[in-house]
């Protein structure tokens, strides 16, 4: 026969009429199971609400290509699984492609005119060598993770959850679901090398050299004394188990969480870069704000239930689960799952059991309200999560939802009163906002007055905080020692509001927002400057959506500047070893990260990092709200835990911030553990001001 | 069950008060207002009792044209209809007044119950429930902690806690009035967009002048009048005492005795 000539080969070696059309029966039924269970899903999707996702498309498009075809976030900060999740991904894609070739070539090309067909020699030769390659890269790749999921113990890979007791509640289907996908692929990766080896052995075309795992498989087959004969006979049954298997799989991907291929890269494509910075608004002529059920979520939030591959990585980044509260951002997004796919279709076959039933809304009912107020709106569960899943959004879309319901903590309902009443979460009369400015030799400029350079938004804690006042003051002390002009907007400034709307309480951010903006119109001043990561977030992302646009910064941006161009020249190098806490506000929302080490580097001072650093920052537990809140978690709050992360750094002295509420939080901390004599927690001013000098003179001749 | 309740528009604490030049009230002049914290309560139970016995809650506001926020407000907790009756010229400040208008408004609804705040903010008069209820020829139970309402039945105990930790327990018939003590149960929190949304709903407005209310005795001829209001007195002075441990005791022994405290 010339196929012995032209490297090639029979792709239904041997095989009768009948079964080669059962093939095709089976593969049919295969595709149709497929379709029909991603028709399921599509169909649940579009019944969400709209979103406007469709925006930017090309950038959309190379930014997920990118962050997938690199295994961008898979690989971030876990590069075992991301390797090992890319090596599957390179050969799962790579032997489809090959399949599809042959389909082509056989099913399409032939038909018309075999002279078409090109699956043939030094095509096919290499093929076969790029395949087999493949092939090892899946099995290992799969090895990798089995040996990851059920040897080395992960806390991210553990189903239990944080809110239920263990009876509650049985996630055996979750880990079925685990074994059946990794198994699975498996197996039919190994019947692949096994069918080829069996053939050349049966065959020994010499060309066959090329697929080299198949070639030393046929010579292993062949010392085990199989006769080409009976391998010709098995080939036949086990190319038929791959095949079974294959089509079973292809059926199985969309009521498994192997729909994550599909599902997820559509979930990359269609993601917010902005997602819980700047959160969404409240439709005009809404009834209630928030969500009380499936009905209020838009297709992209369904579409993020039902990408979570449950990875854990917002699992273990979150501090809420961290300090013994009862939210896990996966376990969140999990149970929204069940309830979506139980009464919107689309279902996995594998799944929790003994889910709870939800009566009344949502938030409250399935999300239990101590879940929901848990958050401290950190981030960190969708800066980790690899597949680009909201978290923080959906969390205040049911916060509303509470805040709409009345169930709330007596403290926080509280400071929403206060807010509403005064304007800041203190409860102080709106006069009171710059009296911090009378302990200083200087009069600060009333920016409603008199053109600044600089508008300084102060901030309530920054404000009003008796202990934190004095750091206030250092900032306005360094700021004219520069020569800034500079000027705040006295009690015409309120609170920003971030937070007030991470709460859930948008009518009262509203007000709060709308009242500053209209202040800051009233003002002239080229930038903005802030004390206060959390105003900085919604003063550059959200106050748009008010009509007002500004260049804003932080102050230790300001001073980074000051510093490098020589305006303000360091006087006294510290010497002393630090670690420096990214608030997250500073780092995951506004990233700003150099700046603050590009200070402590000029003060002179040996910054050590602690393991978690710069996005992957540990929240200190204020945010979100929850300084204003008082239920205790059942373990370490996070603020003492990362202070004894800070801790395990040798020689340090300072535990250096950039963010009031962190002063705050971290002082507390210190304090509660006994640590006042180890470590110091210090905001970034009050050590620039150490080595700058406080006498009250200018460095610049000319001030004002 | 139909409960009606009153919302009074108070000066709120954010501003400091400051006297008129007249002496004898207060410049409405950039102060802020708020609703009486006590008729809150008040509302906040009705619409608990709403929730057990069904029916419906109404909300009045004696006032001027501002006054109306007191029942965006009352929408915003719940309440089903809201009526205020317009006082341009007092104010809502008169308690003679409020309780005839607010008597000529309630005869006209259907009514199981009424609860009235204890007292409001702004004058601690504390009798405008006990007035309306004398004008109205009902019941009037005060300071009531707890209600246990059978309006099948035509009756409801009541609580009343007395100084000391003492309890009364009152049963009276229905129509009633109960004059609600704070901290009957937890207020729960208006979210700022509620009211926003219930500034569309409808509210009843009626006058005082078209309520035909002998005006007579009301004003300078009243039986009682205010004559003069004045600022809060300077609180206690505080000195600090400086030096050394000792010496500053010294000093406040010292000072003490001068004092004759001790
Ligand atoms: S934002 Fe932070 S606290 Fe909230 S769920 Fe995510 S990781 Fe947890
Ligand atoms: S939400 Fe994202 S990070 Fe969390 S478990 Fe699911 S896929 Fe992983």
């Amino acid at each position: 026969m010339d196929h012995a000539l032209v490297p090639a080969r029979e792709v239904f070696r041997h095989f009768p009429a009948l079964l080669v059309v059962a093939f095709y029966l089976i593969s049919v039924v295969a595709v149709g199971v497929f379709a029909y269970g991603l028709w399921l899903r599509i169909r649940k999707y579009c019944a969400g609400r709209p979103a406007n996702r469709f925006d930017l498309m090309w950038r959309r498009i190379l930014g997920a290509a990118w962050t997938i075809g690199g295994q961008v976030t898979l690989r971030k900060r876990d590069s075992y699984a991301g390797w090992a999740h890319a090596l599957i991904f390179w050969a799962f894609a790579g032997l489809f492609i090959g399949t599809l070739i042959i389909m082509v070539d056989h099913d399409f090309l032939r038909p018309i005119t075999p002279a078409l067909q090109f699956w043939k020699g030094t095509f096919y030769l290499w093929n076969s060598l790029i395949l087999d390659l493949m092939g090892v890269g899946l099995l290992v790749g799969l090895g990798m993770m089995a040996t990851r999921r059920w040897r080395f113990g992960l806390a991210q890979l553990d189903y239990s959850r944080p809110d239920r007791n263990p009876g509650e509640y049985s996630r055996l289907g979750y880990v079925r679901d685990d074994q059946v996908f990794l198994w699975g692929l498996f197996v039919i990766g190994a019947t692949g090398f096994l069918i080829e080896g069996l053939r050349i052995c049966a065959d020994r075309p010499p060309f066959e050299v090329w697929s080299v795992v198949g070639w030393q498989l046929a010579n292993g087959i062949d010392a085990l004394g199989l006769s080409p004969a009976t391998a010709s006979r098995l080939h036949l049954y086990i190319w038929w188990l791959h095949a079974v298997l294959a089509l079973a799989f292809v059926a199985y991907i969309p009521y498994s969480k192997a729909i994550h291929m599909l599902v997820d890269m559509a979930n990359l494509l269609f993601r917010d870069e902005l997602a819980g910075k700047r959160l969404p608004g409240i439709a005009d002529g809404a009834a209630a704000m928030g969500y009380r059920g499936l009905a209020d979520f838009t297709w992209k939030e369904l579409m993020d239930l039902d990408a979570c591959t449950k990875c854990g990585r917002c699992h273990i980044a979150c501090p809420a689960r961290a300090g013994g509260w009862p939210l896990s951002p996966r376990d969140l997004i999990l149970d929204l799952r069940e309830h979506a796919e139980a009464t919107l279709g689309g279902r996995s076959w594998l799944h929790e059991t003994r889910v709870r039933q939800v009566h009344g809304a949502v938030a409250g009912g399935l999300i239990k309200g101590e879940t929901l107020w848990a958050c401290t709106t950190c981030l960190a569960c969708v800066e980790a999560c690899p597949v680009g899943i909201e978290h923080v959004p959906l969390i205040v879309q049911m916060r509303r939802t509470l805040i709409e319901e009345g169930i709330l903590d007596r403290n926080l309902q509280d400071v929403l009163e206060k807010l509403a009443h005064y304007g800041n979460s203190f409860g102080e009369p709106g006069h009171n906002r710059a009296k911090w400015t009378q302990g200083l030799p200087f009069k600060v400029t009333d920016a409603r007055t008199e053109p600044v350079d600089f508008l300084w938004f102060v901030g309530d804690y920054a404000s009003y905080d008796p202990s934190l006042q004095e750091i206030t003051r250092s900032v306005a002390r360094i700021f004219r020692k520069a020569g800034l002009r500079f000027g705040i907007l006295y009690e015409a400034e309120r609170n920003s509001g971030n937070d007030v709307r991470r709460v859930g309480e948008e009518g009262l951010y509203q007000l709060l927002a709308g009242h500053n903006v209209a202040a800051l119109a009233r003002a002239q001043f080229k930038e903005i400057v802030t004390t206060d990561p959390h105003s900085y977030n919604t003063i550059k992302f959200e106050y748009p959506a008010f009509g007002a646009t500004y260049s804003v910064r932080h102050y230790t941006e300001v001073i980074r500047e000051l510093l490098e161009t020589g305006r303000l020249p360091v006087r006294r190098r510290l010497d002393a070893v630090v670690t420096y806490h990214d608030p997250c506000y500073l780092s995951r929302y506004t990233e700003v990260t150099d700046a603050p080490r590009a200070i402590l580097q000029a003060l002179g001072l040996t910054l050590i990092e602690m393991g978690r650093n710069r996005s992957n920052s540990f929240c200190c537990g204020a945010g979100g709200g929850r300084i204003w809140m008082t239920d205790a978690g059942a373990a370490e709050r996070p603020s003492v835990q990362r202070i004894k992360e800070a801790l395990q750094i040798p020689r340090v002295t300072y535990f250096v911030v950039g963010c009031p509420k962190d002063v705050t939080m971290f002082r507390d901390a210190v304090k509660t553990t006994g640590n006042e004599g180890r470590l110091q927690v210090k905001d970034l001013i009050e050590l620039v001001e150490e080595a700058i000098g406080s006498d009250g003179d200018s460095c610049v001749a000319d001030v004002s | 069950m139909k409960i009606v309740t009153f919302a009074k528009h108070v000066p709120s604490s954010v501003v400091t008060p400051r006297i008129a030049h007249s002496g004898d009230r207060i410049d409405e002049d950039g102060l802020s207002h708020e609703v009486n914290e006590a008729d809150l309560y008040a509302i906040e139970e009705a619409l608990y009792q709403r929730s057990l016995h069904k029916g419906s809650v109404t909300a009045i506001t004696i006032g001027p044209g501002r006054a109306k926020e007191a029942l965006h407000i009352a929408y915003a907790k719940g309440v089903d209809q809201a009526i205020q009756v317009v006082d341009e010229a007092l104010r809502g400040v008169n308690p003679v007044l409020n309780v005839m208008a607010a008597a000529k408004v309630v005869k006209k609804l259907e009514y199981d119950m009424i609860f009235a705040g204890i007292q409001a903010e702004d004058d601690l008069q504390g009798q405008f429930g006990i007035g309306l209820a004398e004008a109205l020829g009902i019941p009037a139970v005060t300071a009531v902690t707890e209600i246990r309402a059978s309006p099948g039945e035509k009756v409801a105990t009541v609580m009343r806690e007395l100084g000391g930790g003492f309890k009364e327990e009152i049963e009276v018939d229905l129509p009633c009035l109960l004059t609600i003590q704070f901290g009957i149960r937890r207020l729960r929190y208006t979210p700022v967009m509620a009211i926003v949304r219930s500034r569309s709903r409808k509210i009843e407005q009626v006058t005082v002048e078209s309520l035909a209310i002998p005006t007579e005795g009301l004003q300078g001829n009243a039986p009682l009048r205010v004559m003069k209001l004045s600022y809060p007195e300077d609180g206690g002075r505080c000195e600090l005492i400086r030096g050394s441990a000792e010496e500053a005791a010294r000093k406040l022994v010292h000072k003490l005795v001068e004092a004759g405290v001790v």
